[in-house]
């Protein structure tokens, strides 16, 4: 999609268009060649040019804006150096710098952190969320990490083989989630067609619980706790729940447990 | 350790065959003195070869980097169909027998051939002339040149220049300062194979532009010409020849490993691939 946008791919139909500027239109034969489109293409392996120093890189957009962009993505130091000797996190700085050298009028970003380690994965969202909020220009993210969704997006789009299943802000993708796809890619529970959030499940121990209105019920064996922390993932049959380390502590593989939600905590999915 | 018969056998095969290719050369530098050798390379006939030579391969070859490049490019970027059979067409004259190669310039160019008789009524004859040595050189070698440098534009990772368009550059400047440089250690290595083999050519050179000393008579076709008359000039060339050879394999083994060391992030196209011919 993001390459479609770029003009490196004709789709078979539709509109391509950046406030009223049509890029691309099927109908009526419109295809602007990728240099004539003002986009900045971020790609999953950065694709930064191994003959040229990080200096050349970024200027190759755009000479002007180069040293500026370097520094205040703390890449001036390494302007001489080869793209080859940088770390992930310092290859995808040049090449974000290096797509915004040419000033785009939108940035797009193809799993931008997809080929980081988890540790570095987790800091470099931090800051890309704050340069994406400074920048305040129209971006185009793809992800296959809903966190990544949830902390850089205004809006998310969902789309699953192929079709958009929902298009809504993170909030409303975790609490009203449109179906079972888009509930699963929030990390949902999807029991009975209602999606519930692993941090809204108990897990109670020794006596199933007494029934009451509005709680719904799953009995289940753990089958595996996982330490993330203050908190656990508890795996229960099909369920995912989230307790404190405290009572986590207290659980065995193999034993007989029950899942615990309010109808309330939870939200009823459409047909899918 | 016992050796087993397998391994004398092997050995045994082994050590004929690198003698029976060894010998020659050797022969070579042996039969004649070898401080004699400058003197008999003074000799007017093999000046007058060395310069033919040298003119008539240099103008071949600036002809096939100018025309071969951008028709290796095309080969390497676009898939259309027909393709395959391009390919092949440029790829024949690597297996056509260099004679055949004369003859068929000759049905081209010659009197009574396809271009032949249109180019004369313009007063253009280009058989048995320095041109004809041009065209049979640029003909046998050319496909050294096209075959690598289109495995040389296609080892370079398809994501830059792609990216560089979406930078603003035109295919015009991402060709010039993407793909180019990228390629450039693949395509120098073809230009020396190339110039390799133009320099070495006989049997097209001899059909379709004769030995003509001075004006087509380039050093093979010298030591054709002086067997018979002055051996030891004939052997003086061979020398020469060997030692441009020498050369020739020697660069382009260091420009393949040139091009092993321009390598991008994670990508796994960017990597070398063999300079074989």
């Amino acid at each position: 999609m993001l390459r479609a946008v770029a003009g490196l791919l004709a789709p078979d139909e539709g509109r391509i268009a950046l406030g009223g500027e049509p890029w691309f239109d099927a109908a009526a034969r419109v295809a602007l060649a990728p240099e004539r489109r003002a986009v900045g293409l971020v790609f999953q392996d950065y694709a930064l040019f191994p003959h040229l120093s990080v200096a050349q890189n970024v200027a190759f957009g755009g000479a002007a804006r180069a040293d500026e962009l370097m520094r205040r993505l703390h890449i001036a130091p390494l302007a001489a150096e080869r793209p080859g000797r940088l770390s992930g996190g310092e290859r995808q700085r040049v090449a974000l710098a290096r797509a915004l050298a040419r000033d785009p009028g939108v940035l797009l970003l193809d799993e931008p952190l997809a080929a980081l380690d988890a540790h570095t994965r987790a800091v470099v969202r931090g800051e890309l969320a704050e340069l994406l909020r400074e920048l305040a220009l129209p971006t185009l993210l793809v992800t296959h990490d809903h966190r990544d969704a949830v902390v850089l997006a205004d809006r998310v789009g969902v789309i699953v083989d192929g079709r958009l299943r929902q298009l809504a802000t993170p909030a409303e993708l975790l609490h009203a989630p449109a179906d079972r796809f888009v509930a699963a890619f929030t990390g949902a529970n999807v029991v009975d067609g209602m999606a519930v959030q692993p941090w809204a499940v108990r897990v109670v121990t020794g006596a199933e619980p007494a029934a009451a209105p509005g709680v719904h019920v799953v009995a289940g064996a753990i089958e595996s706790v996982e330490d993330e922390g203050p908190r656990a993932h508890v795996r229960l049959g099909a369920i995912v729940a989230e307790v404190p380390a405290a009572q986590a502590a207290q659980l065995a593989r193999g034993q007989r447990a029950w899942a615990t939600f309010a109808a309330a905590d939870a939200h009823v999915l459409g047909p899918s | 350790m016992r050796r087993s018969g397998f391994d004398v056998l092997v050995g045994v095969a082994a050590a004929v065959a690198l003698t029976f290719l060894a010998l020659p050369l050797i022969a070579l530098f042996t039969q004649v003195p070898l401080t004699d050798v400058p003197g008999l390379l003074g000799d007017p006939v093999v000046r007058d070869a060395l310069e033919v030579t040298l003119r008539t391969n240099l103008v071949a070859d600036a002809g096939i980097l100018a025309l071969g490049t951008p028709t290796a490019f095309l080969l390497a970027r676009r898939r259309f169909r027909g393709r395959s059979l391009l390919v092949t067409l440029v790829e024949l004259p690597l297996v056509l027998p260099p004679a055949v190669a004369g003859i068929a310039l000759l049905a081209a160019f010659g009197r009574g051939g396809l271009l032949g008789d249109a180019l004369a009524d313009r007063g253009i004859v280009l058989p048995f002339t320095e041109w004809a040595v041009v065209l049979a050189v640029a003909f046998v070698a050319a496909p050294f040149y096209v075959r690598q440098a289109i495995a040389s534009f296609e080892a370079v990772d398809p994501q830059l220049p792609a990216a560089a368009r979406t930078l603003g550059a035109s295919p015009a400047r991402t060709f010039l300062r993407i793909d180019l440089p990228l390629a450039a250690g693949g395509l120098a290595a073809g230009a020396v194979l190339a110039f390799a083999r133009g320099v070495g050519e006989f049997g097209a050179t001899i059909i379709f532009a004769g030995s003509v000393r001075g004006e087509t008579q380039t050093l093979t076709l010298g030591i054709y010409d002086q067997l018979e008359s002055n051996f030891d000039a004939a052997l003086a060339i061979g020398i020469l020849l060997v030692v441009l050879s020498g050369a020739v394999l020697l660069s382009v083994k260091i420009l393949g490993s040139w091009r092993s060391s321009s390598s991008t992030s994670p990508s796994p196209f960017a990597r070398t691939r063999s300079a074989s011919a």
